[in-house]
């Protein structure tokens, strides 16, 4: 009860922040400046909030409002204010947010996207301004061989993720593999990744398939892969193509014949709503699982599910996380958040036991160095959920990135 | 028009023109004066828009096929190829005029809704390519432009590009002023309300809208060009039918046959997109609800509007 | 073979999709002139009522009948209110206020359903895979086919056997004479928008089963359905009904063997039919636009 108690006050005061800068928004569009209270630590929350995206945009925002709440809504002992942006999954659009966030509304940090080609677009200005920016959710590998220094991301690198499966999945599942992944950049980062790792495990690959974003249906793509009966299937779509991707493998038979692997997004708590029963069985890796067996876990996901009455998924705890290493880097430096050398420095040695499991940074690349896990998707007290078989330990960067 | 009036009217430009330079010079952080350049770069295509649509009666649902062109020969010469960039824009200008020849071509041979439906088409027929072509970045678009140097000035000042912007809007919107009140420009409004007879008067109409729609995609391409300099990279939005229905909803939302009414439409278009999206999950519903208004009642758009009260004032 | 032949069965149901789609959309253009850019819209408007339908009731069968009711409602009102007076000003007004409904209802449903994506299940009955000549097929998909014969058959005697059917095609084929010989056109209109809302929540359905449900299925379809109608001819059913088969043989054939350049040939195939034959391979002369 206490606890629901906070979570309202702090939301009071989110909305209360949003008036207020509404206002400043528009003295801002005329020149006016307006003194700021120097207490407030504004963080930009630009990421995809409509659309066939927009539910992971929406589960960072969560997570990060469930670890406002815990902490009565400071950071470092200093109220937070955040101002959502959507991008509309557009990096024209993303760009236009950002300089607004950045420039009118002066925030601190900026926290997103979920899109690479949203994060991509945002490399060049971030880099002349020097804005601190914590990634949660695009996952381009290359974003972090980059090395803006302002860059960290406690979130997941491509690589890490589809390049633990690779091994894996060629040790404890088949040797021979379809590959269908999206036909972007992120795609086919995903897809080669995987790749790479799949035939170092001994694997090999019999059909590759890049289905353009603007699919409406998979049922030709399916017929072709079932001409190719592979031992295992990987895959990689995003937002709602994964659902239909995931539900179509099932209903043309596949299900039973060749094994469903996929990257985490494709099998997780965000589309198993879509999916229902075809997901059952499938195989992902992923850095989280909602079954996780920590006591850190535990206390996230009954907090999690006492707020918002669902069970968090990688995003969720992604925005929950990425908002800790934010704290923990500004209470090291005393809250001095504006301080940019020292905050950064601060960031890069951030280092604690998440829901997901200990993170910490590369040092080089500013890549979260964290546990990958291979989970299986089942059915319990009719939910699907994602169960841990097994572990990849403390999966560091692409090494090519360091280079 | 009177010599006086004209005089008068020429101290009116002036004065604004000085005030475009001034307000924002003086008062405007970094950020309203990146706004302001993006209304400039959208007003140029939404007023390029106006060309077609108010005074040549043509709707096109494809314009986002011009604007895309200069904004992707910009980047792709300067980014893939090393030209410089300026030149790169040079070439994206010319491509996109071209590719405006060939298409008008085809498609001012209709009028109405085929002319929509065709526009439609062939800018969608662009985006594919823009989409699938992996080598010029695919669906991902393409970054990594380097603002380049104005003289002594670079590009990257968010002031020298807003004053750079500003000089061209004024070019545009010179030119096409004079080109709206040149014989060409009373030829094509003609041909508008009443193509029999303009044709039963000796003028080569279809020539006529087919150097329109050139126009229109030229102005446009500048347009696009532009927001390439300003952004430093493009995506396939920037073809996309998506864009095109943004320009329409800018002319309408102006006022079409107007000029200015477009512009305007534009920066009221960018202004609710910037501050009503930030506070309000419905600003879609925002934007339909004016724009279903505009069409049903005020088809003048704001600018009419405008122009209607201070027209009840003076003669 | 196998493949073939799934390939082949894909490509009808997509078509079918495109019909239910189209046949709506072609009628309201060759009967009222109206290029209906809030189509898309509906067909999502539909998918979504027949979640909340199937939450309340439990049943596919009665979101397949109250859907299209609810949708056609809201046509209604739009047809009415907004339509009616812009009809004496041209073509044009129509095409841009149905624009502005498409943001409008887009924004309606984001705020009544969420932005989320729903899963809607097929009927328990049709929820199994069945082999044909070897190869496996949802079963769902193969009664969508069914369906869509059925839909088909009744719009044509609908529109060749019955009075209202006959009205229609008056109108089609002239207003002004449809009006003089006393047919109450106001109405006829107002019902055809209906009907076409009507149609398109129906596509909308039983999309969701393949599709999903979720805040941009209507732009989805939307483009495609053009491409049918300006092929098959705006105002003929039948047009819609070979221009839909055609461009979901054409894509489901595109994507699986050429995929880099289904969508360009589709496309330009649409520009090469609007320049040739603008009415259409099967439209009305008067009904070309």
């Amino acid at each position: 009860m206490k606890h629901l108690l906070t979570s309202t006050q702090s939301r009071r005061a989110v909305l209360k922040g949003a008036a207020a800068s509404t206002a400043l928004a528009f003295e801002g569009a005329f020149g006016a400046a307006i003194a700021q209270g120097a207490d407030t630590i504004k963080i930009g929350a630009l990421n995809v909030y409509t659309k066939g995206y927009g539910v992971f945009g929406e589960a960072a925002y969560k997570g990060m409002m469930l670890y406002l709440d815990e902490n009565n809504g400071m950071v470092a002992g200093r109220k937070v204010e955040i101002l959502r942006e959507d991008d509309e999954f557009n990096p024209q659009v993303g760009l236009q947010k950002l300089r607004k966030l950045v420039e009118s509304d002066k925030v601190q940090v900026i926290m997103g996207p979920l899109g690479s080609h949203v994060a991509l677009a945002m490399v060049d200005y971030l880099r002349a301004n020097g804005t601190p920016w914590i990634c949660t959710g695009a996952g381009a590998t290359v974003l972090t061989k980059l090395r803006l220094p302002n860059f960290f991301r406690p979130t997941v690198s491509n690589w890490q993720v589809a390049y633990a499966m690779g091994e894996w999945a060629a040790k404890n599942l088949a040797k021979d593999a379809a590959i269908v992944a999206s036909d972007f950049v992120t795609g086919h980062d995903i897809a080669n990744s995987f790749k790479e790792s799949y035939l170092k495990g001994g694997g090999k690959v019999v059909k590759e398939i890049y289905p353009p974003i603007t699919a409406t249906d998979f049922s030709a793509y399916i017929s072709d892969l079932r001409a190719s009966a592979p031992g295992l299937t990987y895959c990689f779509f995003g937002g709602t193509d994964a659902a239909r991707f995931v539900k179509q493998f099932d209903q043309f038979g596949l299900k039973g014949k060749s094994t469903l692997v996929g990257f985490q997004s494709v099998l997780d708590t965000d589309t198993f709503s879509g999916q229902g029963k075809s997901a059952v069985g499938g195989i992902s890796s992923g850095i989280y699982s909602e079954l996780l067996d920590t006591p850190e876990n535990k206390v996230f996901v009954e907090r999690y599910r006492a707020k918002y009455k669902a069970m968090p998924g990688i995003f969720e705890e992604t925005g929950y996380s990425a908002l800790r290493c934010v704290d923990e880097a500004a209470k090291a430096v005393g809250g001095k958040i504006e301080d940019r050398p020292a905050f950064l420095a601060a960031m890069a040695k951030v280092s604690f036991v998440a829901p997901r499991g200990p993170i910490s940074f590369d040092p080089v690349t500013h890549q979260a160095i964290q546990n990958i896990y291979i989970r299986r998707a089942k059915e319990e007290n009719n939910q699907i959920v994602n169960e841990v078989i097994d572990v990849v330990r403390q999966m560091g960067d692409f090494p090519g990135n360091k280079a | 028009m009177s010599a006086a009036a004209k005089s008068n009217d020429l101290y009116k430009w002036l004065a604004a023109l000085a005030l475009a330079i001034i307000i924002p010079v003086l008062f405007a952080g970094s950020y309203s004066l990146g706004l302001i350049t993006e209304t400039l770069i959208f007003a140029i295509a939404a007023m390029s828009l106006d060309l077609l649509m108010g005074y040549g009666g043509l709707v096109s649902f494809g314009h986002a096929a011009f604007f895309g062109l200069g904004a992707y020969g910009t980047v792709l010469l300067a980014v893939k190829l090393g030209f410089s960039v300026w030149l790169s824009a040079l070439c994206g200008i010319s491509v996109a005029t071209v590719a405006a020849a060939a298409i008008g071509f085809f498609c001012v041979r209709m009028t109405g809704v085929a002319f929509l439906m065709l526009t439609l088409a062939f800018a969608q027929l662009i985006f594919s390519v823009g989409v699938k072509w992996r080598a010029i970045g695919g669906s991902d678009g393409i970054g990594g432009l380097v603002k380049p140097d104005l003289f002594l000035w670079s590009l990257a000042d968010p002031l020298t590009m807003y004053l750079f912007t500003l000089a061209i809007f004024a070019l545009v919107l010179v030119a096409m002023r004079r080109l709206i009140a040149s014989q060409f420009g009373h030829a094509l409004v003609g041909i508008r309300e009443n193509e029999t007879r303009m044709r039963a008067m000796g003028f080569a109409t279809q020539q006529i809208r087919l150097v329109a729609f050139i126009l229109a995609g030229f102005f446009g391409s500048i347009g696009g060009t532009l927001y390439a300099l300003y952004n430093g990279f493009v995506s396939p939005d920037a073809l996309s039918w998506g864009m095109s229905g943004m320009l329409l909803l800018m002319v309408v939302l102006g006022g079409a046959g107007s000029l200015m009414g477009p512009a305007i439409g534009a920066g009221v278009f960018l202004l609710m997109k910037h501050f009503v999206s930030s506070h309000t999950q419905h600003w879609l519903l925002v934007v339909g609800v004016i724009f279903v208004g505009c069409v049903m009642f005020f088809r003048q758009g704001i600018w009419g509007m405008l122009k209607r009260q201070a027209g009840g004032s003076a003669p | 073979m196998d493949l073939i032949l799934t390939q082949t069965l894909n490509g009808l149901v997509y078509g079918v999709l495109l019909f239910l789609l189209a046949s709506g959309l072609s009628l309201i253009f060759g009967l009222m002139g109206v290029v209906n850019l809030a189509h898309g819209s509906f067909f999502m408007l539909g998918a979504f009522c027949g979640l909340s339908v199937i939450k309340l009731t439990g049943s596919f069968w009665w979101a397949l009948l109250l859907a299209p009711i609810a949708v056609a409602m809201v046509a209604i009102v739009i047809e009415v209110f907004f339509l009616r007076p812009t009809y004496a000003r041209g073509k044009l007004d129509q095409v841009l206020l149905t624009f502005g409904f498409s943001f409008i209802l887009t924004d309606l449903t984001e705020s009544i359903w969420g932005r989320e994506m729903f899963g809607l299940d097929e009927p328990d009955l049709l929820d199994r895979s069945v082999e044909i000549f070897g190869s496996i097929f949802p079963l769902y998909r193969l009664a969508l086919l069914g369906f869509g014969i059925f839909i088909a058959i009744v719009l044509w005697l609908f529109i060749e056997k019955t009075r209202a059917g006959a009205m229609v095609r008056a109108g089609v084929d002239d207003a002004h004479t449809a009006m003089g010989i006393g047919l109450n056109v106001p109405l006829l209109l107002t019902a055809t928008f209906a009907s076409g809302a009507a149609l398109a929540a129906l596509a909308g359905v039983v999309a969701g089963p393949l599709l999903n449900v979720f805040s941009g299925m209507d732009v989805e379809v939307l483009i495609p359905a053009f491409i049918v109608i300006v092929i098959g001819g705006m105002g003929s059913l039948k047009g819609s009904l070979v221009g839909s088969l055609v461009i979901g043989m054409a894509d489901t054939f595109g994507k699986a063997y050429m995929p880099e350049l289904s969508m360009f040939l589709i496309y330009l195939a649409m520009i090469v039919i609007l320049l040739v034959r603008p009415h259409g391979l099967f439209g009305h002369q008067s009904a070309s636009m």
